[in-house]
């Protein structure tokens, strides 16, 4: 049998002892640091915090046109300024109209600008992206080229609000080349595509268009076709009714979001398929369609639906049927006559003027 | 056999068990050292995963998924109404909240009738996941994210499913009725489902400690620590439990526990698998669990995360009575979470679920406890009658003890780097001290709960034991 012998068993319990001693030791020390380091924080943020409260009243004093002396901001040491940033840009989200532009001339005055692109070029990724939201009330050539540059930035975030800033400046030449400069990976959120596409200016549109024909991956179209239907683009029509015989249920099913949003009774003549779609979440958004735009010929699918297999399908059928009125409400009341307590029919008419009563 | 070698036998037997019960605690001890490490690479993945810099444009967007915050409530009459009223002014483009009184004995439906003016309303949803009766749905138009769902006792499994039957959107949140989300705990918890929709099922946050924060308005207005030391070893416990093994657990994809005061989860995935199971006592995990088989069955990709910055505020129990039957609910939960799915032990195709969580669950929170106890009880005896040396007792005073200051100092380090915001000196002081005074009698105090556990659950023990709440911000009782 293995046996420990005194002295293995003497130097192993000495390891035992000695380790456990150094590493409480090096936790101890380890939050020594941290304490240290937490102390020194928070007389920081109450130094910060007095000195944002009496740089913003001076700011105020200043926009609201009180001559101060000494031009207390051109003083500052470096550590202050980064504070004063931030009241000006808390400030100028605030404020609106001549006041806001008195702040954006104090901005340039005290160098601020010149400070954004500094920061811009070499700071971390929260103060880049204050730095393109600054540059945004900019409108000088230096301060369009680093929002230009920003587009490149590591920082998902940045590279987005230097998009934003510059698409409200209507700078973007081409939705290509801005996705190409963005270099959107599969990992990035898809939402932020919706995002863009949504901000879209009217200029680019028929770019966004012709890129939804093209092809690009199952989830650009799917954010680009609910976009542009939000945006009620009618060109984009056939682009996403094509989208409409998708193999993919999830783009079938945006298209036919993208056509209530677009709200264009064109597309009805479509409306059959996709009542008839095998997927339940594509039935569900036709139907949506259908309530807001469905002519007389989808009353006879829409009361099919009714005893459709999926509970929320025929919850949107139903829907629907009250939402086109005169015919198709008297073939939900009709259809509710001769169902049982918990049938759909019954459900929304019940919901309906549960809401026409809150007025919701 | 002769006087001489009965006391070798025995000597020989006491060194054996000595050095087995050293052994074991060295290596439960070492799993929490690998677990530490791994909790500070996840933490550093989380840091580059979580881009702070896209919460504005999350916020602002209308393709943002919304939430249904699903709260329980059973003999909440104290808490529910502040609670709600918290809930409502969470920092969120649009969630819901759907609030069950789960057959309450005290005024917990009166109570938010009266607060929100709540009126009877008639709306019926098909029940995929199974619930009790329906006894009125309530809301009010002045609130039109506000729903009140009172429902026959069916325990918090069914409450929740009962929720989760009503709830309109695509993400549903588990919270409880008598917690505090932190304001921007939502949109902390989202982002990882806005990054990966297609593959994540669920994201758990860190519950700490409200006993000792100063609530406004349902609101945590200033963190602080618990006065009393009960709370305050909590505390630390809750740190070493979330910001340590559940990080480490979400490092290896096998997270099997997410919070039941706390989870963002996939409604489609949920209802997928059923819903929470009826009658658990340890429902939040068996949920989890259930939702690591069923797409480790169909082979599909899923990803179930512990983001550590969403924060909920808890209330902890304050008295040693409601604590054990806290404890010893929790032991019998897990037994119960074992047992139910025991197949999945040792089993590869659960991966890191079946081969290193459930197994680690079994060896340290079911055989620990009672080896534990032995060792503090009877290593003291066989030194006292020279069986063991004083080197070896302090060896084993060194792994147990001194091994736990180190762990709890090490989630302290953690917390301050990753959920301490405003913590102060004296918070930070008294939980240094809590640290250290936790490993004489606390741990100790919580081995023997955990064995009742273990015996309530063999004798097959149902409920959930009374727990008594104080209130944010309410008067205490007189000790």
């Amino acid at each position: 049998m293995w046996e420990l012998s005194p002295v293995s068993e003497e130097l192993l319990l000495h390891v035992l002892i000695q380790g456990c001693l150094w590493l409480t030791a090096g936790s101890l020390v380890l939050w020594l640091g941290c304490f240290g380091y937490r102390l020194h924080r928070l007389r920081l943020n109450r130094q910060d915090d007095a000195l944002e409260e009496k740089l913003t009243g001076l700011v105020l004093e200043e926009i609201s046109g009180e001559i101060l002396q000494n031009r207390p901001f051109l003083r500052l040491p470096a550590g202050q300024r980064r504070i004063l940033l931030r009241v000006l840009q808390n400030l100028i989200a605030q404020i609106k109209g001549s006041e806001q532009a008195k702040l954006i001339a104090l901005l340039q005055r005290e160098g601020f600008m010149e400070a954004a692109l500094q920061t811009l070029a070499a700071g971390p990724a929260e103060e880049r992206q204050a730095a393109c939201t600054l540059l945004s009330y900019h409108a000088d050539p230096a301060a369009l080229a680093a929002l230009h540059g920003a587009l490149r930035d590591p920082d998902l975030g940045v590279r987005l609000t230097a998009t934003r800033a510059l698409m409200q400046k209507d700078q973007i030449a081409s939705l290509r080349e801005l996705l190409a400069r963005l270099d959107l990976s599969p990992d990035d959120p898809p939402l932020i595509l919706a995002e863009i596409f949504t901000r879209l200016p009217v200029r680019l549109l028929d770019e966004a268009v012709h890129l939804l024909g093209s092809p690009i991956s199952d989830e650009w179209k799917r954010m680009l076709a609910i976009a542009l239907g939000r945006n009620q683009v009618h060109a984009a029509l056939p682009a996403i009714v094509v989208l409409c015989e998708a193999t993919v249920p999830r783009l079938r099913a945006a298209a036919w979001v993208a056509l209530r949003e677009m709200g264009d009774p064109l597309a009805g003549q479509h409306l059959l398929a996709g009542l008839h779609d095998p997927s339940a979440t594509v039935r569900q958004a036709a139907c949506q369609f259908a309530g807001a735009f469905g002519g007389p010929e989808s009353l006879a699918p829409l009361q099919q639906l009714l005893a459709d297999a999926d509970w929320w399908v025929r919850f949107a059928a139903a829907n629907a049927l009250y939402d086109l009125g005169g015919e198709g409400r008297q073939l939900l009341e009709r259809h509710s006559t001769t169902a049982d307590d918990l049938d759909v029919g019954l459900q929304v008419l019940r919901e309906r003027e549960m809401e026409a009563r809150y007025g919701a | 056999m002769e006087p001489d070698q009965m006391i070798l036998a025995v000597s020989a037997a006491a060194q054996g068990l000595g050095w087995f019960m050293l052994t074991f605690a060295a290596l439960h001890h070492l799993s929490y050292t690998l677990h530490t490490i791994l909790a500070f690479s996840e933490l550093r993945r989380a840091r580059r995963r979580e881009r702070h810099t896209l919460d504005e444009w999350f916020f602002g967007s209308k393709s943002t998924p919304g939430i249904s915050l699903l709260v329980p409530a059973y003999n909440e009459e104290l808490t529910v109404v502040e609670n709600v009223r918290s809930l409502l002014t969470l920092r969120y483009p649009r969630f819901e909240i759907i609030v069950v009184n789960d057959g309450s004995k005290d005024g917990t439906a009166r109570s938010l009738i009266e607060a929100f003016r709540l009126e009877r309303v008639d709306l019926r949803r098909p029940h995929p996941a199974p619930c009790q009766k329906i006894r009125g749905i309530y809301r009010q138009h002045d609130y039109p994210n506000l729903l009140f769902i009172d429902k026959d006792n069916g325990g918090k499994s069914d409450a929740l499913n009962a929720a989760m039957n009503y709830a309109r959107h695509p993400l549903v949140c588990g919270v409880d009725a008598d917690s505090i989300l932190d304001h921007h705990s939502l949109l902390k918890a989202v982002r990882p489902f806005i990054k990966q929709p297609a593959t994540l099922i669920a994201v758990g946050g860190t519950i700490r400690i409200a006993n000792g924060c100063e609530v406004r308005n349902g609101l945590i207005v200033r963190e602080g620590t618990p006065g009393k030391l009960l709370p305050l070893f909590q505390v630390v416990e809750y740190l070493r439990a979330f910001l340590i093994a559940r990080l480490s657990f979400s490092r290896m994809n096998s997270v099997s526990i997410i919070s039941g005061a706390f989870g963002l989860f996939k409604r489609s995935a949920v209802l997928q698998v059923g819903g929470y199971t009826l009658g658990t006592v340890g429902e939040d995990m068996e949920l989890i669990i259930k939702l690591h088989r069923h797409f480790r069955n169909r082979n599909e990709p899923y990803h179930i995360l512990f983001v550590p910055d969403p924060v909920c505020w808890t209330e902890a129990p304050e008295s040693m009575a409601v604590l054990r039957r806290q404890r010893t609910r929790w032991q019998r939960g897990l037994c119960e979470v074992l047992w139910l799915h025991r197949d999945l032990m040792l089993r590869p195709r659960y991966g890191g679920v079946g081969m290193v969580g459930f197994p680690l669950f079994f060896l340290f929170d079911i055989i620990g406890p009672f080896l534990d106890l032995v060792g503090l009880i009877v290593l003291p005896i066989y030194w006292y009658f020279g069986l063991l040396s004083l080197e070896f007792m302090a060896a084993y005073f060194a792994v147990t003890v001194l091994y736990g200051v180190f762990l709890s100092m090490m989630a302290l380090v953690m917390a301050e780097l990753v959920i301490f915001r405003t913590t102060r000196k004296r918070d930070m002081l008294a939980l240094f001290f809590a640290a250290i005074a936790e490993n004489f009698g606390y741990r100790q105090l919580n081995l023997l709960w955990r064995i009742e556990g273990i015996w309530q659950f063999l004798r097959k023990r149902k409920g959930w034991g009374e727990m008594t709440r104080i209130g944010f911000n309410r008067p205490r009782p007189p000790v």
